[in-house]
């Protein structure tokens, strides 16, 4: 205090400077170690231990990799490795003491014990010590067992010598700390999605997962052994998707790209493409999973787009468009992408990452390293197989002019005054391709809770006429069967039509701008998520107001924005993923719109569902340039928006986000 | 040197810049500069999709000098007003209250937008004028709530 006043609060001084040991700074800060303490959290946990077991098999020292978790959610990694040395550190204490204790400690600063390590070199251990309830440590070499015990990083039990063996190898047990994770389990299918990838990435590695049920018979186990490689992985990504050539293209180069110092990266690829919309490139640098890319993932993209274009234009695949004065047809490499399942695994010394976590790699010159080598291994086998060839570099320009007609949807989506009439082919050739897995295509078309408010927001009697407006599969319809007497469903699209019948007891083909009924039709109208997608919705909402009977119900399903602060985040996600996207309609724009098309009598009701982006995503009318853009936009969120709008981003980058739905229901007065 | 023997400086050294035509151009150049950096990272991130690094290296970096370019001309601009509302700034009461009149000011100009938009046709513009006006008002309460009513409202020269 300057003044020289006395003062109740506290005093800056050589007492306020605190130094935290390493693993109270971990237990202080933990997101800044293992990025979050939710699931994430523990999930990398489980990686780090995962990790240092997996280097030993990469120096060739250990073939077997055993994970389980118990029902109170204690992991124990165990493998058949060197085992960690027990001597005495030059401090005086067991070298695993140190490892497990003191961050910044490990064997991988230097080179010889581990060539290409992956883990967080010196921090992963000691972190997941520092963030467990309980952690143990087995070391088995040299004839002997020896353990130690920890809790919250503090030394339980000494690491001694407990017993003779006569096996070699590295377990850890941990329980993640309930004080820092709360009750969250990391979820078990990420730990198999892990362990199944490095078994392809490893040649020789078997690995094993067991899971504890809740009860004494629900064990549960998996194994991971494969001498397919990368092309497996490739296989196994593209699963059931329709292909559009039969084998994987292999990449294998061990740094002939740059030369022949050992220094230069070692990559391997895989690729197959196939009739799907998404791509679906899976990254790995020294096995560690880079889910946001980098420089690998920018180099592979430079070189596959690189290839098909200048093989398309060889082969002259690409349509001259400078005959007749208009640029020449050509491919991005977001075209070039689509349909494309991929997986790249570079291996180099000393990579530069962003964060611990290693989510994105920064080496520029590990990516001309990739870019050379794939673009040359693919450009030769595309030239060698010019059947496939066409075939790829004819799904690509395919891409190319739907990203075209995307855009000129949306250009066409204009409604220009009252005069002007909504060009409703846009809609029939979208909403007619997308039939085809409408129900696949979205979590929010099917789910049971959603559609159990729409038709449980029934006042109507028992024999009540509904309409299903733009009822698509007629599953809102549906879910008011049994509780009135007959659903009539209407849609603008044949295949919809064809869909719903299945469902509904009637349906008819028409346009809900002008409903093909008479007045006072209807006992009841239902209608989800399409008035943002209608240019002035004030005159479909008078149509429906108009065929409902005097005192008729009308139920309308629509997610919003949680607030004003997340809308133009929303309307960013949603545009870029569907070109028809027109209106942004928050809470108070449906109960305007409502009370402005005269009906009475509003009730809502509100559901929260979580929808998989990367699903929701992967359609036609989405360009891959828009899906990478959605992606950054969950990526990159303002921490305002996410303050008040849920979403996931799990370790491996998959996206969850949670949506916001409300179901009005309104009555037309008597 | 302190603010007051920045502002002495600035004041004899110098005609009033806020008056000058210097000071319509140095705004431009703000704004120019300002957006030119949004775009080359927006560019730059498309390049990197499309499997163009070099492009997408170069637009990035030319966006960072862009963002400098954009703040060193602010930092001139410091001496005469806001390029957004023309109100003084420099200390941060008085960049605050800026702001948030900015914010006020932009709700309405927004929703004036987005029923043009509509007028002519632009459902999907119009929404998102709409989207940009109701977040507008979030924020200029969220500042408010940070600063009293009239705090930097006096002129720094």
């Amino acid at each position: 205090m300057s003044n020289g006043t006395t003062s109740t609060t506290t005093a800056y001084n050589a007492d306020s400077i605190i130094i935290l040991e390493g693993l109270d700074a971990v237990r202080m800060r933990p997101a800044m170690y293992v990025g979050s303490t939710g699931a994430a959290g523990i999930m990398q946990l489980v990686i780090e231990v995962l990790q240092n077991a997996l280097d030993e098999a990469l120096t060739g020292h250990a073939s077997i990799l055993t994970v389980s978790v118990d029902r109170d959610g204690r992991w124990t990694v165990n493998d058949d490795g060197r085992g960690m040395p027990v001597d005495q550190h030059s401090s005086g204490r067991p070298i695993p003491e140190v490892l497990v204790s003191e961050l910044h400690a490990g064997g991988k600063f230097k080179d010889g014990a581990y060539r290409l390590p992956g883990g967080l070199h010196g921090v992963g251990l000691t972190c997941v010590n520092a963030l467990s309830a309980e952690f143990e440590l087995e070391v088995r070499r040299d004839g002997g067992r020896w353990q130690g015990r920890w809790a919250a990083g503090r030394r339980a039990a000494p690491f001694v010598r407990i017993a003779d063996d006569s096996t070699s190898g590295t377990r850890v047990m941990f329980l993640p700390d309930p004080a820092i994770f709360g009750v969250e389990r990391a979820e078990p299918q990420a730990v198999e999605r892990w362990l199944r990838s490095q078994s392809w990435l490893t040649s020789g590695l078997t690995c094993t997962l067991t899971v504890e049920g809740p009860g004494d018979q629900d064990h549960r186990t998996v194994r991971f052994s494969s001498d397919e490689g990368l092309a497996g992985f490739a296989r196994w990504l593209a699963g059931h998707q329709e292909l559009v050539h039969a084998a994987p293209i292999v990449v294998h180069d061990v740094g002939a790209a740059g030369g022949s110092g050992q220094d230069i990266p070692e990559v391997d690829a895989a690729l197959l493409w196939t009739r799907a919309f998404a791509e679906d490139l899976v990254c790995f640098v020294n096995h560690v999973h880079t889910p946001l890319g980098g420089a690998h993932a920018d180099g592979f993209r430079a070189a596959v787009g690189h290839a098909l274009t200048r093989y398309a234009r060889e082969s002259r695949l690409l349509d001259q468009g400078a005959r007749h004065g208009e640029p020449e047809e050509r491919i991005d490499g977001s075209d070039a992408m689509e349909g494309l399942v991929a997986v790249l695994s570079v291996r180099m010394r000393d990579p530069h990452f962003e964060g611990q976590t290693k989510t994105r790699l920064l080496d520029d010159a590990a990516g001309r390293v990739v870019e050379a080598a794939v673009g040359a291994a693919l450009s030769a086998w595309l030239r060698a197989n010019p059947v496939d060839a066409a075939a790829i570099v004819g799904r690509a320009i395919e891409a190319s002019r739907a990203r075209l007609a995307s855009r000129r949807a949306s250009e066409r989506a204009r409604y220009e005054r009252v005069e002007h009439l909504v060009d409703k082919d846009i809609y029939r050739q979208q909403f007619g391709i997308r039939s085809k897995n409408w129900h696949t295509s979205a979590d929010w078309i099917t789910n049971a809770g959603l559609l159990g408010l729409h038709g449980g927001s029934s006042q109507m009697k028992e024999d009540a006429v509904v309409l299903d407006v733009c009822c698509g599969s007629g599953v809102v319809g549906n879910s008011f069967k049994g509780k009135v007497g007959r659903v009539i469903g209407l849609d603008l699209t044949p295949e919809m039509v064809a869909l719903s019948r299945t469902r509904l007891d009637e349906v008819v083909q028409g346009d809900v701008y002008d409903i093909p009924f008479p007045d006072n039709s209807f006992d009841g109208v239902c209608n989800r998520e399409v008035l943002h997608l209608l240019p002035q919705p004030e005159r479909p909402l008078s149509e429906i107001f108009r065929v409902l009977k005097p005192g008729g119900q009308f139920v309308v399903g629509q997610w919003v924005p949680f607030s004003a602060i997340d809308g133009p985040w929303m309307f960013q996600v949603v545009k870029k993923k569907q070109p028809l996207f027109v209106n942004n309609l928050y809470d108070e724009d449906m109960r305007a719109l409502l009370s402005g098309a005269g009906f009475i009598g509003l009730t809502t009701q509100e559901f929260l569902q979580w929808e998989d982006i990367d699903n929701w995503i992967a359609t036609w009318e989405t360009p891959a340039l828009h899906r990478h853009q959605i992606r950054d936009l969950y990526n990159h969120c303002p921490a305002e928006v996410r303050a008040v709008h849920p979403f996931e981003i799990s370790p491996t980058g998959a996206i969850r986000d949670c949506w916001r739905w409300v179901i009005y229901s309104v009555f037309k007065p008597e | 040197m302190s603010e007051a023997s920045e502002r002495a400086a600035a004041r004899y050294s110098q005609p009033a810049l806020k008056e000058a035509l210097t000071c319509e151009h140095l705004e431009s150049t703000f704004r120019d500069e300002a957006a030119a950096a949004i775009e080359c990272a927006y560019f730059s991130r498309i390049a990197e999709i499309e499997g163009e690094p070099e492009m997408a290296r170069a637009l990035r970096e030319l966006g960072e000098q862009h963002s400098i370019n954009a703040k060193g001309s602010l930092d001139l601009l410091m001496r005469a007003r806001d390029p957004l509302t023309g109100r003084p700034i420099g200390s941060t009461v008085a960049n605050m209250a800026a702001m948030r009149s900015f914010y006020a000011t932009d709700a309405e100009i927004e929703g004036r937008r987005a029923r043009t938009a509509r007028n002519e046709g632009f459902s999907d513009i119009a929404s998102w004028f709409q989207s940009l006006s109701r977040l507008r008002h979030a924020h200029a309460e969220r500042l408010a709530d940070l600063t009293p009513a009239d705090a930097g409202s006096g002129d720094p020269s």
